[in-house]
C-alpha cells in the first residue's frame, strides 16, 4: 500500500499542473458542500435552547409572535394562587420586535435582577442597565448592528445609552434589554406585558405547574403556558422550515463532488490507456492497476477534503465572528460538522472507486495488444 | 478552411469520449441547477417585494414593520392625522396569526369603504369584500389560496373562528399571502378593541417619510415593510449566491481540465492539423464545440432537475410562501451565467493550445 501511495504521489507530482486544476475544482466543491451542510444544520438548530430550562412562559392563546400577546390581571391572580414554594420568581416581560439598526431585533424590558436570575443573561462588558435611558445588548445584536458599549441609540424615538454587552441563550442571541421601568416609560402601558415568566423552584416539576396552570379557568382558552425552550422551538419553526433549500443544494453539491472525482479518475484512464497497457505487458495485473488508480484518487480526495474543510472552517469562523446571519433575533450559526466531512469523504471514496472500476472493467476486457494500440 | 472540419472533429471527440462528456455535463448540470435556483429565488423575492413603493405613506409605530406586523396604534391617531389636514386617512390592521409555522397567515383588516383606493388587485375568483359584506367574510390572496387549498364559499379558520372566503385576489406580490377581512372582524379576532396597525395616508407634503410624531409614531413610505422583510432574507440568499458561484467556478475548472486533457490526448493530431494550415482560431473552435456540447447537455439536465425539484423549492414559513420565478429574463440571466462558466472553462485549454510548440508536438512520437 505504501508503495502505491508513493507511486501515486509521484504520478500526481509529475502531472502537477493538471493535478492542481483537479484539486482546485474538488476543493471548491467540498467547501460548497460543507457550507451548505453547515447552513442546513444552522437552520435545524436555529433558536434551539442549549439545555432544558425551568422557566414557564404565559402568553395570550393562539399568538405566534409574543409581541401580539397581552397578559391581563387574571393571569397574575392565577399564578398568585399556585401552591406556595412552587414558583421561585414571577417576572413580567415587555416584548417587541423592532427594526432599530438593520436586522430586526427583540427589545425586552424585564426587572433588572431577573435579567440574570430568570433570563440567564451574563454580563460580558460594561454594566447592567439601571436608569430608564440605559440598555444592554447581546453580543449578537452588537455584532449585527456594529454597536459599541457607550454609544447612544435611538429606540422608539427616545435616546438610550448602551451601557453593557451581555450573552443570552437561544432566541435571545440578538436582543436589546432594558429595565421593566424603562420599558413602561418608553412604551406606556396600553399594550401591557407580553409575557409572564415563572421560574420554577428546584424540586418542583415545571410540567406539573404547567398542567395545573393550564387547567385553571382563568387561563384556559385565554393563555397558553409553555416551557421556555418549547416556545423558542415553536417560534423558530418558520426558519427551521427553510432547511429544505440548503438540503436540496447540499445534495446537489455532494453530487458535484462525486461527479467531479468520477470525472477526474476516468479522465486519468482515458489519457493513459497506452501506459496502462504497457504496465500490463510487463506483468501488472488489472487488480494492481485498479488499486494504484484508486489510491491516486483517494490521495486527491483526501487532500481536497483537508484543504476544503480548513477553508470552510475559516469562512464559518470569520462569518460567525464578524457577520452572523441574524433572523428575528436569533442567529443562524454555521458550523463545519465532522459528520459532514466523514459522510462526504465516504461517498466520494465510493464514487472514486466507481470512477476507477468502470473504465478499468472495459480495459480488462481488452487484450494487452488492443490496450497498447494507439 | 477549417471551421466545419473542426466542428466535426470536436463532435467526433465527444462521441469517442461520451462517458466523460456525460459525467462533465452532469457537473455543468449541477452548476446550472444551482444558478437557476438562485436566479429564480432572486427574481421571486424581487417580484414579491417590488412595486410596493406606492405614492402613499404609512403612519405606524416607530421601529416597526407595520405593514407586516408589530405596530398597534389607537384609533385616535387617525383623528389627529385628519386634524393636520390630510385628505384621506385609511386605517389597516396587519399582523401574523396562527399557532405554528404551518398554519401562520398574514391578516389584514381593511376599511371596506376605502381599501380599494389604496390597494390595487385583480380578482381571480369570487367577489371582493364590499360595504355590506357579511361579518366573518374574507378574501384571500392567490398564494394563500394555493397553500391552504381554499376558494370562494369555503371556510378558512382564523384564530379559532371560521371565516367564509368570498373571493381570491392577486397582486403579484407578497400580499398574495394575505387574508383580508373587514377592519372590525380583524380587531375582533385579535382582541384589539379599536386599535389598528397603520394608517395609510396620501403623500401631500403634510407628512414626510421619516417624520416622527409624538408617542412613538413614525411615518414611512408605503412598501417599506416589504423592503425590510426582503432585506431580512437577503443574507441567506447572498450565502446561496456565494455557493452557486463556487459551484460555477468548480464546473469551469472541471470543464477546463477535461478539454485540456482531451486536447492533450489529441495533441499529435492537433499539431498535424496546424502544420497543414489550420489557424489557431480553428483549434479554439475545436475546444468550443466540445464545451458547447457539454454545456448544452448540462443546461438541459440542469433545467430538467430544476423542474423536477419544483414543489420542493416552494418554501412556506411565517405566513409567507417563497418560490423561484422563471421568466424569459430569469432564464436569460441563468443561461448567461452558465455561458460564462463555459467560456471560463474554455479559456485555459485555448491558451494552452494556442501556445503549443508545433515542432515539439510533431516530435512527440
Amino acid at each position: 500500500m505504501l508503495s502505491a501511495i508513493r507511486f501515486a504521489l509521484r504520478d500526481l507530482y509529475y502531472d502537477r499542473g493538471r493535478t492542481l486544476l483537479t484539486l482546485l475544482g474538488l476543493i471548491v466543491m467540498v467547501v460548497s458542500y460543507l457550507l451548505l451542510w453547515g447552513l442546513a444544520e444552522a437552520c435545524r438548530e436555529y433558536g434551539r435552547w442549549p439545555a432544558p430550562t425551568r422557566n414557564l412562559i404565559l402568553l395570550s392563546a393562539e399568538v405566534l409572535d409574543p409581541m401580539d400577546s397581552t397578559i391581563g390581571p387574571e393571569a397574575y391572580r392565577a399564578v398568585g394562587d399556585l401552591p406556595p414554594g412552587q414558583v421561585e420568581r414571577v417576572s413580567p416581560s415587555i416584548f417587541r420586535h423592532m427594526n432599530i439598526a438593520g436586522p430586526v431585533m427583540q427589545v425586552r424590558a424585564v426587572p433588572r435582577l431577573d435579567m440574570e436570575q430568570v433570563h440567564s443573561l451574563t454580563l460580558l462588558e460594561g454594566a447592567w442597565p439601571q436608569a430608564t435611558d440605559e440598555v444592554v445588548a447581546t453580543e449578537g445584536a452588537m455584532l449585527a448592528a456594529g454597536w459599541q458599549v457607550g454609544q447612544h441609540l435611538l429606540v422608539y424615538g427616545s435616546d438610550f445609552r448602551l451601557v453593557g454587552a451581555v450573552r443570552g441563550p437561544g432566541t435571545k442571541y440578538a436582543s436589546l434589554w432594558m429595565t421593566y421601568e424603562a420599558g413602561r416609560h418608553l412604551l406606556g402601558d396600553r399594550r401591557g406585558d407580553q409575557m409572564l415568566f415563572l421560574k420554577i423552584a428546584e424540586g418542583t416539576s415545571p410540567d406539573e405547574v404547567r398542567t395545573r396552570l393550564a387547567a385553571d379557568a382563568r387561563i384556559q382558552g385565554k393563555y397558553d403556558v409553555y416551557l421556555e425552550d418549547q416556545l423558542a422551538e415553536r417560534q423558530s419553526q418558520a426558519i427551521q422550515d427553510l432547511i429544505r433549500l440548503p438540503t436540496v443544494l447540499l445534495v446537489v453539491a455532494l453530487l458535484a463532488i462525486t461527479f467531479g472525482i468520477y470525472n477526474a479518475t476516468s479522465l486519468t484512464l482515458a489519457e493513459r490507456g497506452w501506459e496502462l497497457g504497457a504496465l500490463r505487458v510487463v506483468g501488472f495485473e488489472v487488480g494492481v492497476l485498479r488499486r494504484f488508480l484508486y489510491v491516486r484518487a483517494l490521495v486527491m480526495v483526501s487532500v481536497a477534503y483537508v484543504v476544503g474543510s480548513l477553508v470552510a472552517l475559516a469562512y464559518v469562523t470569520e462569518q460567525s465572528r464578524n457577520a452572523p446571519i441574524v433572523i428575528h433575533g436569533a442567529a443562524l450559526l454555521m458550523r463545519v460538522q465532522p459528520g459532514a466531512v466523514a459522510l462526504g469523504l465516504a461517498l466520494t471514496a465510493l464514487f472514486a472507486y466507481l470512477g476507477v472500476w468502470l473504465p478499468l472493467l472495459q480495459q480488462s476486457r481488452q487484450t494487452v495488444a488492443q490496450a497498447i494500440r494507439r | 478552411m477549417g471551421l466545419a472540419a473542426m466542428l466535426r472533429i470536436g463532435l467526433d471527440e465527444m462521441r469517442r469520449h461520451w462517458k466523460l462528456a456525460l459525467a462533465t455535463s452532469m457537473l455543468m448540470a449541477i452548476s446550472a441547477l444551482a444558478t437557476f435556483v438562485l436566479v429564480g429565488y432572486r427574481a421571486g423575492l424581487a417580484h414579491a417585494f417590488a412595486d410596493l413603493g406606492r405614492p402613499n405613506l404609512v403612519v405606524q409605530e416607530e421601529n416597526s414593520m407595520g405593514e407586516f406586523m408589530g405596530s398597534r396604534l389607537p384609533m385616535e391617531v387617525g383623528q389627529r392625522l385628519l386634524a393636520i389636514g390630510l385628505s384621506q386617512v385609511v386605517p389597516e390592521v396587519h399582523t401574523l396569526v396562527g399557532t405554528s409555522s404551518e398554519n401562520a397567515m398574514l391578516l389584514r383588516g381593511v376599511d371596506l369603504r376605502q381599501y380599494r383606493e389604496t390597494e390595487s388587485f385583480a380578482m381571480i375568483a369570487g367577489d371582493p369584500l364590499a360595504v355590506g359584506s357579511l361579518s366573518r367574510s374574507a378574501m384571500i390572496g392567490s398564494l394563500l389560496a394555493e397553500r391552504f387549498q381554499v376558494g370562494p364559499s369555503q371556510l378558512l379558520r382564523i384564530r379559532g373562528r371560521d371565516f367564509t372566503v368570498v373571493g381570491v385576489f392577486e397582486t403579484g406580490t407578497y400580499i398574495d399571502n394575505e387574508v383580508w377581512t373587514s377592519l372590525e372582524d380583524a380587531q375582533d379576532v385579535l382582541g384589539w378593541g379599536s386599535d389598528v396597525s397603520v394608517f395609510v395616508v396620501p403623500d401631500e407634503g403634510r407628512l414626510r417619510e421619516g417624520d416622527a410624531l409624538p408617542g412613538g409614531i413614525a411615518v414611512a413610505r408605503r412598501g417599506e415593510s416589504g423592503r425590510q422583510l426582503s432585506a431580512h432574507l437577503s443574507p441567506l440568499v447572498d450565502l446561496f449566491a456565494v455557493i452557486a458561484r463556487a459551484l460555477g467556478v468548480a464546473s469551469a475548472l472541471a470543464l477546463g481540465n477535461v478539454l485540456w486533457r482531451l486536447a492533450w490526448i489529441r495533441r499529435r493530431e492537433l499539431a498535424i492539423l496546424r502544420s497543414v494550415g489550420f489557424q489557431d482560431w480553428a483549434l479554439v473552435w475545436y475546444l468550443l464545440v466540445q464545451a458547447a456540447v457539454i454545456t448544452a447537455l448540462g443546461v438541459a439536465f440542469g433545467a430538467l432537475g430544476t423542474l423536477a425539484l419544483g414543489p420542493a423549492l416552494h418554501l412556506a414559513g411565517a405566513g409567507l410562501t417563497m418560490k423561484p420565478e422563471f421568466d424569459v429574463r430569469t432564464i436569460a440571466i441563468g443561461l448567461t451565467a452558465v455561458g460564462a462558466v463555459m467560456l471560463g472553462g474554455t479559456i485555459l485549454p485555448a491558451l494552452w493550445v494556442g501556445q503549443m510548440n508545433l515542432a515539439r508536438l510533431l516530435r512527440v512520437e
